[in-house]
Order: structure tokens, then sequence, then C-alpha cells
């Protein structure tokens, strides 16, 4: 176990609770996939371990999500 | 690439198959798991768009839909998932370390939190198909039983893969120099949790 690790872990989990609190409100539908947005970069880059790779495997990890979060925000 | 032994910070090392050629261009697991993953997140992310504007034509019956979701158990699913994720992600850590015993004990958690995720994922529709709520019910929930389903079975193929692997380690097939299988099934199980990120929200919680 490393403390990287659990700090990610941690920052998720609060995470995911922010998201299920924001989920009461009506308005907060773009805040929702902002933090749904950062919660998958956590895992991409902490657990499955793309900070290790190449800069472009990020990047086109990062530019799918901003695409399908960018549509996402449009239509919610 | 370089992936550390991540108990011991100081400890650099390789994964087992890559050559000094391909450490600039290679993720963790492999080429083909990325591949995979990406292909997935179009896929996912394609039905998400989808689900979203058939939404903006069908706003009521969206909102009535959202109504009969169980929200805690969905809540609940979502931190399991993650949980596994960080058991998965410090199962691997221990195997680079040559650790297998911890290894293991890891690996097998992340297995214990999928498969609580498919009992409660079990329960949920339970309840579903208990108050006549089944697929082609309306559009709604025809892409609720379809996104969700979908992933339940990449949930249950990962918990295969992850088994095989548990059973790789128990037996000493993977060790510190040698667990690249062990990398891409970890990579897929990580797909997953990626994957219910982006579901979780634009179905229960916008």
């Amino acid at each position: 176990m490393t403390r990287a690790n659990t700090i990610i872990w941690a920052a998720l989990m609060l995470l995911t609770g922010l998201s299920f609190v924001l989920g009461e409100r009506v308005t907060a539908s773009r805040l929702i996939l902002l933090v749904a947005g950062v919660k998958f970069a956590l895992v991409a880059w902490q657990f499955m371990g793309l900070r290790h790779a190449a800069l472009r495997w990020s990047a086109g990890l990062a530019g799918l999500l901003a695409l399908i979060l960018g549509l996402a925000v449009f239509l919610a | 690439m370089r992936v550390e032994c991540t108990e011991h910070s100081s400890h650099d090392m390789k994964t087992s198959y890559q050559t000094a050629s391909s450490e600039a261009w290679e993720p963790p697991g492999g080429v083909l798991v990325w591949l995979l993953v990406f292909l997935e997140v179009i896929t996912f992310g394609a039905g998400i768009i989808t689900f979203l504007a058939q939404g903006r034509d069908h706003a009521a019956e969206f909102a009535a839909g959202r109504e009969l979701l169980n929200q805690p158990l969905a809540f609940a699913n979502t931190l399991l998932l993650l949980t596994g994720g960080w058991c998965m992600a410090n199962g691997l850590g221990s195997l680079r370390c040559g650790n297998q015993g911890k290894s293991l004990r890891w690996v097998i958690a992340a297995i214990l939190t999928g498969l609580v995720f498919t009992v409660l994922k079990g329960i949920e529709y339970a309840e579903k198909v208990q108050h006549g709520i089944g697929f082609g019910r309306d559009v709604f929930f025809t892409f609720y039983y379809a996104l969700t389903g979908f992933h339940l079975v990449h949930v249950l193929a990962a918990l295969v893969l992850l088994a095989f692997m548990a059973r790789g380690i128990r037996r000493g097939h993977y060790h510190r120099e040698e667990h690249l299988d062990v990398e891409s099934s970890g990579i897929f199980w990580h797909m997953c949790d990626l994957i219910w990120l982006l579901v979780y929200p634009v179905i229960y919680l916008l």
C-alpha cells in the first residue's frame, strides 16, 4: 500500500460524496460532470499508471474525456 | 516508461516485457489493453451522449425515471468500485516489490469489492423488476438497463480475469519480474471504474 494510492482513494471517496450531495440540487449538473471528470483523471493517472506512460497516452485520454464531458455539459 | 516498486519508492524497475526502445512508448499493461480502454470509453461515451440527447426530448419521462432509481445503492456501488481500484493498484504495487502474499490479499480484496458490487446491482435490478420496471418500459429505462447492464458484463469479465490472476500469484506464476498479465488485467479492472464514473452521474445524478 502506498501513501499516494491511499490519498487518491480518499479524495475519490470525498468527491463521490460531494457528487451525491450535488445530485440533490437541480442546478448542479455542470459541477457534477466536472467532479466526474476529476475522478476519471485521478483513476487514470494514479491507479492505471498513466503518469508513467508517454504524454501522448494521457493527452489522448484527456482529449476523449473533454469531448465526452463537453458534449454532456451541452446536453445536460 | 518506468514503473516503480511502490512499496519502496527508491527502487525503480521496468515491467518485464519492456525493452529500452519501447520504454517511451508503451503504457502500463501494454498497448492492446489501452486500445481496448479507448474503444470502451468511446462506446460508453456515445451511449451517454445519446442518453442525454434523448433526455432533452423526453424530459418529464427522464425526471420520473430518476425518481425511481435507488440512489444510495448506486452511491455505495461507486464507493465499492473505487475501493476495488485502490486494492488492485496496491496489489500490483506489492507484486512489483516481490511481495506475492500481500499482492494476493489485495487482489482478493479487489475481487470481493467486485462481487459485492454485482450483488448490489442484482438487488437494484430485482427491485425494478418487482415493480414492473423492465427493459423497454420507456426510453429512460431502456438506456438504464443497456448502459448499466453492459457495464456489469465488463465487471463480471474483469472478475474472471482477476480470479485467474489471483490463482497465478498464489501458484507463483506471477512475481516481481513477471507481472504483465496482472498489469493488463488491472488496467481492464480500472477501466470498469472509468466507465462507471461516466455512467453513474449521467444516469443517477443529473
